[in-house]
């Protein structure tokens, strides 16, 4: 899959550096690649948060309408 | 799927574990979090890989858009979410006879994918099965 690369410079504490390349050197990887993976890994989880967040809120909306969130799951079926 | 393998020590992928879930895990991963939620965020990280179909999703976009007042465009971030954490298998074709006629599809899609277990919080919908054609059928409540 072609994909824009952009090249850019963060700062990161020396140590936090030191325990990356400890990985780097565990896993067989670049620091490119497990930038990237930590970068992926974090906006996934983010997204993810939201999503949990805004399922509490519908919740709390179903809840006041008398609407059971775990009687809807029991009914399911495989 | 972009779900990273961590590299063992000779540099080759370390297989992880496909388990296929039923929308009563993405059901309560979201709304309850939990052992549920933990499953998923083990396939954020690597751990494990998720498998879904596209008929399940489809169901669970329905329970959430009309039980639960999903907007479309929460579903679609679902959606999203769900392409980007997990493999989202297309549906199993049903078969037009025989045993495996009324077979789940999501035990047909374990069964095709050769996942390495069935996740789900209905034990009791599976009948009580401890497995499937060999596939181990877990629990998570």
């Amino acid at each position: 899959m072609n994909q824009e690369i952009k090249i850019v410079s963060v700062s990161i504490p020396a140590d936090l550096v030191r325990q990356l390349d400890k990985v780097c050197d565990l896993e067989h990887r670049n620091r490119s690649e497990l930038y990237r993976e930590a970068l992926r890994q974090y906006l996934k989880l983010r997204r993810w948060q939201a999503l949990r967040e805004y399922s509490a809120a519908k919740a709390a909306v179903a809840g006041s309408e008398g609407i059971d969130v775990e009687k809807i799951i029991e009914e399911l079926s495989v | 799927m972009t779900n990273a393998r961590k590299s063992s020590r000779n540099g080759q992928a370390d297989p992880v574990d496909r388990i296929a879930v039923d929308i009563s895990i993405w059901l309560r991963a979201l709304f309850f979090g939990g052992s549920a939620e933990e499953l998923i965020k083990m396939a954020l990280t690597g751990k494990v890989e998720i498998l879904t179909t596209e008929a399940q999703f489809d169901d669970l976009a329905a329970v959430l858009r009309q039980r639960l007042g999903f907007s479309e465009a929460a579903i679609s971030e679902v959606r999203r979410f769900v392409e980007n954490a997990t493999t989202l298998l297309p549906s199993p074709a049903v078969p037009a006879s025989g045993p495996v006629a009324d077979l789940s599809p999501l035990l047909q899609a374990a069964r095709d994918s050769q996942a390495s277990a069935i996740a789900t919080s209905h034990a009791s919908k599976l009948m009580g099965m401890a497995d499937f054609e060999g596939i181990p059928i877990v629990t998570v409540s």
